[in-house]
């Protein structure tokens, strides 16, 4: 059986979708039978400049062979893994660095018109067009990250949905009145938008999954919900088990997932899977390629005020989150993200072993 | 004939949705692409642009200008959301900049909050001045284009009140490019119409591009035209988030059926809505924008209009326009307007020198062939300016790659020089030959 590295990038004490996502592709290609394993670099955004040498070590790395053993194909995740020189090499595109593309010029990207800042966002444009136009096969993990593909590097891609981590475990049970927020607890999650509708919705609570990895984003949160004197309203849970998380999900009444143009969002489609039904915003990217307003959740302007009557037509109609809650359940057993969804993932992703090797030399 | 290749930076809004940019896009691309060579950037790349003329995203520019350069960038700025990658990318290339709107309700996007241009164009005049880290504290110390002014090497203005502001108030404090800074007026581009014969309804009507705050001058209107002895109907176009406040006016006055409100403010929906109607009010006093391209309009079809004398409503002639003094006889005035109209005195006269004003000043092909003269007498100038741009942008990439350096050094552990060497060598290969191994 072919040798298999997934690349990914790990910042250190953090974990969110792309962990996840890295260690269960190595787990589902161990269990077809190849010979799988990751490798991961440390991922600094700081200082940013050194962004530039992140990218660099990741093209110095030699993956063809260790300790004399072929490695017959890599697949890169997110940026800069992708820098990676391999003759069969795929790409299973998280993201980018998002902050010289589609987050460029706003309140969540460092990078302005400084020169500097300019000569590296064009070094690493350039740079990601060159080492992405090597790939054998390229694929995104949403529609969102391939259009961004397309509009800022002129590559195509396709579009492979990852399945849900935890297959068909996620199930529904009688709900209660708290919607629950999972994910790394950062600004682009935009958890002070629910805080802040919390305020506008009596008789509900909030159970945030998740822990900080910004500094001083939990002391923000803290800060809100003081304000609006939440404290017995909001419950910070930090990283939870895998049980404890699939029960969270199956007692919430809905659950909030509003972050700014998401790549993907595993938490959607978690949510869907336990019949529930997802709060998200117009301006939420990925979510929107799942989330119907009005057929299986709701899609709301990116504001506390729309946020809180979203939650309260929930809260006063049971009925209708079940209605939503059971839409977005049949969705996802008809649309292959349980299970059986990773068949076509391998399948798309190795499918450079089978190419005659003229095929995947690009460059 | 001069052709030039022209980066046009334009917000391209979908029909419906209101921009001044999109509006002179839509109105000045197929006359100037007939001469020129255009590529247009805007926000999103989804091909909603202006027929045959290809259109990018802008983060995308510099490639394409790489690729083959242009001879000018061209920006439009207005007061509006819409227009904020703009205000982003003028600091990335300097170009012409035509300001519909001088005055900004925000400072811009976050990059331009701590943007370090002040000491990117000495270090145009100076290569020995050093780079600036971003400060703290915002640069833009007003609410006025100062930085977009200076980072401009050509200004052009739709308001010669805004190009006053411009002149008295900022040009003496932009260190520029080159010294002084050419600043014109160029009028917003308007289509004639053809005013459609109005049914006998017998309803007197009026219709409003004010907004619906204090500065809309509303508490003014409306006790007017409760004193009006015909029937009548006002349409009030508002933005959608006024709609709330702007029933509420109408409530307090007992008006609300009296008024029709629509919404969003378009160009589309000012134009059908003006056409229908007897009187048209641009009642509007603060400094920023949301007058034009609707006042505009209104004299393009003909229709009897009134302005606010304040800020760019100064612009327009008196035998032109009914100007409205804003302060104590506002009301007094605003009925007199409508009395006189109603009544067919000299008022209806105002209509016809409206057409003829738009037709001297705002015609889309003197307008297309004015801005294209501008753009030719501009682009040596430009052109030069690019180029010593791009020797700032050289130093600013080889002072990365020498900080890039510096921590590969940093990082590296002494006795794995092989390793250290293919770090740099791979830097090499991402920046070009910008990027020196050490010897």
């Amino acid at each position: 059986m072919a040798r298999i590295l997934v690349l990914g990038c790990k910042v250190p004490f953090t974990h969110g979708g792309q962990e996840v996502l890295v260690s269960t592709l190595v787990r589902q290609l161990r269990d077809r039978g190849y010979e799988a394993d990751t490798i991961e670099l440390p991922f600094n955004p700081l200082p940013k400049h050194n962004l530039v040498a992140q990218a660099a070590m990741w093209r110095s790395l030699d993956l063809e062979n260790f300790c004399g053993q072929k490695i017959d194909l890599v697949i890169a995740t997110k940026f800069p893994s992708y820098y990676a020189r391999h003759p069969r090499k795929s790409v299973w595109l998280v993201h980018q660095l998002r902050s010289i593309y589609d987050l460029y010029g706003g309140q969540f990207s460092d990078i302005g018109d400084d020169p500097r800042d300019e000569a590296m966002r064009r070094i690493l444009s350039d740079g990601d067009t060159r080492v992405l136009s090597e790939c054998c096969y390229r694929s995104a993990i949403s529609r969102n990250v391939a259009d961004r593909l397309r509009a800022f590097n002129g590559l195509s891609a396709d579009v492979i949905y990852p399945p849900l981590p935890l297959g068909d475990r996620y199930r529904n049970a009688p709900t209660e009145p708290y919607i629950l927020s999972v994910g790394r607890i950062c600004r682009i999650k935009r958890l002070d938008l629910m805080i802040n509708a919390l305020a506008l919705t009596p008789g509900l609570t909030l159970k945030v999954v998740g822990v900080a990895d910004e500094p001083d984003a939990l002391q923000y949160f803290n800060n809100e919900i003081k304000k609006h004197d939440l404290s017995a309203r909001v419950e910070f849970l930090g990283r939870v088990s895998e049980e404890a998380l699939i029960d969270l999900y199956a007692r919430a009444l809905g659950v909030f997932y509003a972050p700014f143009n998401e790549d993907y969002g595993y938490v959607t489609l978690e949510a869907m899977a336990s019949g529930k039904p997802v709060i998200t915003a117009t301006d939420s990217g990925g979510t929107l390629e799942f989330v119907r307003d009005g057929e299986n959740g709701f899609v709301v302007e990116p504001s506390a005020a729309a946020l809180a009557a979203a939650c309260n037509v929930i809260a006063a109609d049971r009925e209708v989150a079940s209605r939503l809650g059971r839409a977005g359940r049949s969705y996802i057993e008809s649309s292959g993200m349980l299970k059986a969804g990773w068949d076509s993932v391998i399948a798309g992703l190795t499918s450079p072993l089978t190419m005659p090797q003229s095929r995947c030399v690009r460059e | 004939m001069t052709s030039l290749r022209i980066a046009w930076f334009s917000e391209l809004a979908a029909p419906g949705a209101a921009s001044v940019s999109a509006y002179c896009s839509r109105m000045l691309l197929p006359k100037l692409a007939q001469q020129h060579s255009i590529e247009v950037f805007s926000e999103s790349a989804d091909g909603r642009g202006v027929d045959g003329i290809p259109q990018y995203h802008y983060l995308n520019a510099y490639r394409r200008h790489r690729e083959n350069p242009f001879d000018i960038f061209f920006y439009q700025l207005e007061d509006s959301k819409s227009s904020r990658f703009i205000r982003a990318h003028i600091g990335l290339m300097p170009g012409v900049t035509w300001f519909h709107d001088f005055f900004f309700h925000d400072l811009g996007p976050e990059a331009c909050h701590t943007s370090p241009w002040e000491t990117t164009i000495r270090q145009f005049h100076d290569p020995s001045i050093p780079f600036a880290d971003r400060s703290v504290a915002p640069h833009q110390l007003w609410p006025r284009g100062y930085r977009e002014a200076s980072l401009s090497p050509v200004t052009l203005f739709s308001s010669a009140w805004a190009r006053n502001e411009f002149s008295t108030m900022v040009s003496n404090r932009i260190e520029s490019f080159d010294g002084g800074h050419l600043a014109e007026v160029l009028s917003i581009p308007v289509e004639e119409f053809r005013k459609p014969k109005r049914g006998a309804s017998g309803l007197w009507r009026i219709a409003s591009a004010s907004l619906a705050g204090i500065e809309g001058r509303s508490h003014k209107l409306l006790p007017a035209l409760k004193q009006l002895k015909v029937p009548w109907q006002l349409t009030w176009m508002v933005n959608e988030s006024e709609r709330g406040t702007a029933l509420d006016v109408a409530r307090e006055f007992g008006l609300e059926d009296r008024i029709e409100l629509i919404s969003p403010r378009t160009c589309e929906s000012w134009e059908r809505i003006v056409q229908a109607s007897d009187l048209a009010l641009h009642l509007h006093t603060s400094p920023f924008g949301h007058l034009t391209p609707y006042v505009q309009i209104s004299l393009a079809t003909g229709t009897p209009t009134a302005v606010s004398y304040a800020a760019q409503g100064e612009d327009f002639p008196a035998d032109v326009v009914f100007h409205v003094e804003p302060g104590l006889h506002e009301s007094t005035q605003l009925r007199a307007i409508c009395e006189g109209v109603i009544e067919g005195h000299s008022h209806h006269r105002y209509g016809q020198r409206g057409r003829d004003h738009i037709r001297t000043s705002a015609n889309v092909d003197t307008v297309a062939a004015r801005l294209s003269e501008i753009l030719v007498e501009a682009a040596p100038r430009v052109r030069e300016v690019m180029k010593r741009w791009a020797i700032v942008q050289r130093h600013a990439e080889v002072e990365l790659l020498r900080e890039v350096r510096a921590l590969v050094d940093l990082d590296t552990i002494p006795g794995i020089s092989p390793y250290e060497h293919t770090i740099a060598n791979a830097l090499s290969e991402l920046a070009g030959a910008l990027f020196l191994p050490p010897s």
